[in-house]
């Protein structure tokens, strides 16, 4: 089995020990994973912010730098679901097609692909799962609030949950939007941090010590208000929680 | 002005913010609440969405279909091609029969179309007869949600407003006293009107009958007492069969308040009595140009339940008149653009692309999708700031050259890491105004990558 | 007009999209296990109320409805009971305190009944402060679809499903009762004679 690790561009720059914690939980299941240097961004803002030619060139180059593997690992929900759900569209290649299919995010190629049910260890703490939008309604990893579908799990919380010692606290809002959104970040700058803060209110109510997701944009939005306002939260990424857990 | 810079109007009051966000995420509880009592309810959405697309792919066979039925039941069936011919057509038919004086029911259509200020124009008092649309009737200002028209409002505002126009007593402000107040002075307005102008929920094909959901009555009172009713009806609207009313009933109540089914669902299948008439005005105002749009045509769909906006974050925490439009939220942002580009440039923006809007839509319109092929042809169409362009061409020529990136990156960061903070802050804005800037690692990933491939001999 | 008329289905027929088929219907079959106990649960979440009538006494469940029987002003349109007190004039519906109505069925999911009222009843079911609805016991279905089979909406010029009595929330999201309309509605679901 062939597997590549895809660090989205931001990831590598500005949190690259996501990076390092996803290479670390992936070579502990005993998979030998690949970096290839040539990777860069996925082309997800330029389609978000309607730029679909540059997106397209990027995704075309992403293909050709990932093309071959058996599956493309990535610690980022929104990237993964940019990957899965619109490069076909975006590349019509079968090409494309193909490695879209194969694209996962770093929880679900653990629980879904590789079939860990929980990791040995402990990490002590109260954490409170924020969910990725993308991760939950593209990619449909667990089940938004608003539909009756059949129930699916969410392998990051199918993680989290396995965690010795790990509190896992409810939300009343189990999946509202942080206002990340890409763009809408700065272009909505005042709505975007009124829903980023009212997330956070919900983690602080919900007693967590710790804000975590499957996407390191969420957690960037989140951290940056947490630190400006001086709020008791730090935000880390799952697999950060993951891998950092203490030996048995 | 663009919808960021009127949400930031909104969001500067915290508190307001906080109890329109609160409200309204009431609503969608409700409404979850709602949808769990209902076994088959994504199967229901599944039929719904399925039987709005095949009516959308054959409007002038139905339309035709319905014309015919209607007709023989008496129903006068007025086609106009733009908001000016429809209220042309409805003055011209109050005109004739010298109507002065006029209650309406909410209608989504009628706001689209300037209605109001085309009869006052005239000459013709009108009246809304919704409890909500009446309160931002008397406040002079538009509709804030399309099912709860006055939900920006707190009800002391309501008071202050019902002591100075309806004369009620100072300082009330219990929503029930309130509501009696309305009900006393719009039940003379009722017995007072000469005709009565409403919506449609549902034109039915097969029947040539037309089906009107209100919770509070006023669409019936509006109907049963004048002599004269003019609907006015979206091309949109029409159902093929009787029996497909049903499919929408169950999602639409449920989906708009997490109520089962509104206190009145009202079919008309022409005048009630001799003497009395029944007038629709089918239009079109824009609809076949968006039906002709390659993938923007399923946001006909709609049923106007108004369950996106609820669930919007970003509607609940910008109010509906940030988006200066008769319909706000997610499907209006998806609307009028594709009506009017260049004036709503803005609102495919107002979004952080969540998804919860198609996930809770009970015909299931990819309305956040459809806000990126707004965004792509907006762009594409030059409607978009030119720096905003430019930004997206340099950050692409960049990203398409990943050396490049890691040098740039490595730059920023080793000068980031050495600069003043307040500067910093000063560069980073408009991300750093609210929030701290992320710390900078000291390398990126593909540097510690490469050394630990080299650790590992690899 | 007509060439309004022609040029909006001349549009529409130039944008239609390609024909898309009818869905097949995915629907489960929802019959509650109690249809009784599903319909009262329903209209009470409607704001009205649901009485029970095992011995076909239509009398007598009005005569325990709280202010009937000191009631001034009845509108009867159902053919077991007379109207009573009512002044002539074009003011004949306003004031009243009680309007009775038949009910051809009513649905336990969401606690509708269908009535095809005259005009002069429907006039009077707006006007009235209480309205009851008199629905036979056995005529109860348990959603929508299959009132849709039963009733024939297109029969008469007027037909509606009521569910409750009129309310609004349109202050602060706070529930009033009789925004327009009746403030209270009683169902009555009249089994046949027991004895």
């Amino acid at each position: 089995m062939r597997v590549a690790l895809f660090v989205p561009c931001y990831v590598d720059q500005l949190r690259p020990e996501v990076g390092v914690a996803a290479l670390d939980l992936l070579e502990e299941q005993g998979v030998a994973v690949d970096y290839p240097p040539a990777q860069g961004c996925c082309g997800q803002p330029f389609l978000n912010a309607g730029a679909r030619d540059a997106a397209r060139r990027l995704a075309a180059r992403w293909v050709h730098v990932f093309a071959g593997y058996d599956f493309v690992v990535t610690p980022s929900g929104s990237c993964a679901a940019m990957l899965r759900g619109h490069l076909p569209r975006l590349v019509e290649t079968p090409e494309a097609g193909a490695l879209a299919s194969r694209t996962r995010e770093l929880c679900e190629f653990l629980v879904e692909d590789l079939g860990v049910a929980s990791l040995p260890g402990r990490r002590a703490g109260r954490v409170a799962l924020h969910a990725s939008c993308h991760a939950l309604r593209e990619l449909r990893l667990g089940s938004p609030s608003e539909t009756r579908e059949p129930p699916r799990r969410d392998p990051a919380r199918v993680l989290l949950e396995g965690l010795d010692g790990l509190e896992l606290v409810p939300l009343s809002r189990p999946d509202e939007c942080c206002g990340f959104g890409g763009l809408f970040a700065v272009e909505e700058e005042a709505v975007s941090c009124r829903m980023g803060l009212d997330r956070l209110g919900d983690h602080r109510a919900a007693g967590a010590e710790w804000v975590t997701s499957t996407d390191v944009s969420c957690l960037l939005h989140l951290d940056g208000l947490a630190r400006r306002h001086g709020l008791p939260l730090r935000a880390l990424h799952v697999a950060e929680l993951l891998a950092s857990r203490e030996a048995p | 002005m663009s919808h960021s810079e009127r949400a930031a109007t909104f969001v500067a009051d915290a508190e307001r913010t906080r109890w329109h966000d609160e409200s309204l995420w009431f609503v969608r509880e409700r409404r979850d609440r709602a949808a769990d009592a209902v076994p088959d309810w994504e199967a229901l959405r599944d039929e719904a969405a399925g039987i709005k697309r095949h009516a959308l792919s054959r409007l002038p066979a139905l339309w035709e279909e319905f014309e015919t039925a209607a007709r023989r039941r008496g129903v006068r069936v007025h086609w106009a091609v733009d908001a000016e011919e429809h209220n042309r057509i409805v003055l011209d038919l109050l005109r004739e029969r010298g109507v002065g004086r006029v209650v309406k029911s909410k209608s989504m259509l009628t706001e689209e179309c300037g209605l109001n200020p085309a009869l006052e124009a005239a000459g013709v008092e009108v009246v809304d007869t919704d409890l909500g649309e009446r309160i931002v009737q008397l406040r002079r200002e538009p509709p804030s949600h399309i099912v709860l028209p006055a939900i920006h409002l707190r009800k002391e505002e309501v008071g202050e407003l019902f002591a100075e126009q309806l004369g009620s007593p100072p300082g009330l402000a219990d929503p029930t006293e309130l509501t009696r107040v309305a009900r006393r002075h719009l039940r003379e307005r009722f017995h007072a009107a000469e005709a009565g102008i409403t919506g449609v929920n549902f034109a039915v094909a097969e029947t040539g009958g037309l089906v009107i959901c209100t919770n509070e009555g006023n669409a019936d009172l509006g109907t049963a007492l004048p002599p004269l009713h003019v609907a006015s009806v979206g091309l949109e609207k029409i159902v093929p069969r009787m029996a497909d009313v049903a499919v929408f009933l169950r999602l639409l109540a449920r989906s708009a308040t997490g109520q089962a089914i509104t206190a009145y669902t009202s079919h008309y299948h022409g005048p009630a009595a001799p003497g009395r008439e029944l007038h629709l005005v089918v239009v079109d105002n824009g609809r076949s140009r968006l039906l002709a749009h390659p993938s923007l045509w399923e946001s006909l769909a709609c049923i106007r339940c108004g369950a996106c906006l609820n669930t919007c974050p970003v509607f609940r925490r910008s109010g509906g008149h940030s988006y200066a439009t008769p319909v706000p939220g997610p499907i209006g942002s998806v609307l009028a653009p594709a009506r009017e580009p260049a004036g709503h440039a803005s609102l495919p923006h107002a979004c952080s692309l969540c998804g919860s809007c198609a996930d809770v839509c009970p015909v299931r319109i990819p309305l956040h999708h459809q806000l990126l092929t707004h965004r792509a042809e907006l762009l594409a169409s030059g409607l978009r700031p030119g720096r905003r362009r430019r930004a997206l061409a340099l950050a692409a020529a960049v990203l398409e050259r990943p050396r490049l990136f890691a040098a740039l990156g490595w730059l920023a960061r080793r000068v980031g890491r050495r600069l003043p903070a307040l500067l910093l802050e000063r560069l980073g804005a408009p991300w750093s105004r609210g929030r701290a800037l992320p710390e900078l690692p000291r390398e990126s990933f593909r540097a510690l990558h490469a050394r630990r491939s080299r650790r590992d001999g690899r | 007009m007509a060439g309004s008329r022609e040029a909006v289905l001349g549009a529409l027929r130039a944008a239609s999209p390609a024909p898309v088929p009818r869905p097949p219907t995915g629907r489960r079959p929802a019959a509650p296990e109690d249809p009784v106990a599903a319909l009262r649960q329903a209209v009470e979440a409607a704001g009205g109320a649901l009485e029970s009538v095992c011995d076909g006494d239509l009398a007598g469940a009005l005569a325990r409805l709280e202010g009937f029987a000191a009631a001034a002003r009845v509108w009867s349109a159902h053919p077991g009971l007379e109207s009573r007190g009512l002044p002539d004039g074009p003011e004949a519906v306003e004031a009243l305190e009680f309007a009775v109505l038949p009910g051809l069925l009513a649905v336990a999911e969401c606690g509708a009944v269908w009535n095809e009222p005259s005009p002069a009843d429907r006039r009077a079911a707006l006007l009235a402060d209480h309205l009851v609805l008199a629905v036979p016991e056995d005529a109860v279905v348990p959603t929508l679809h299959e009132a849709y089979a039963r009733i024939r909406p297109a029969a008469e010029p007027f037909g509606w499903l009521l569910a409750g009595p009129s309310k609004t929330a349109d202050i602060e999201q706070s529930l009033v009762l009789g925004a327009h309309g009746p403030r209270a509605l009683s169902l009555l679901l009249i089994g046949g004679p027991t004895r």
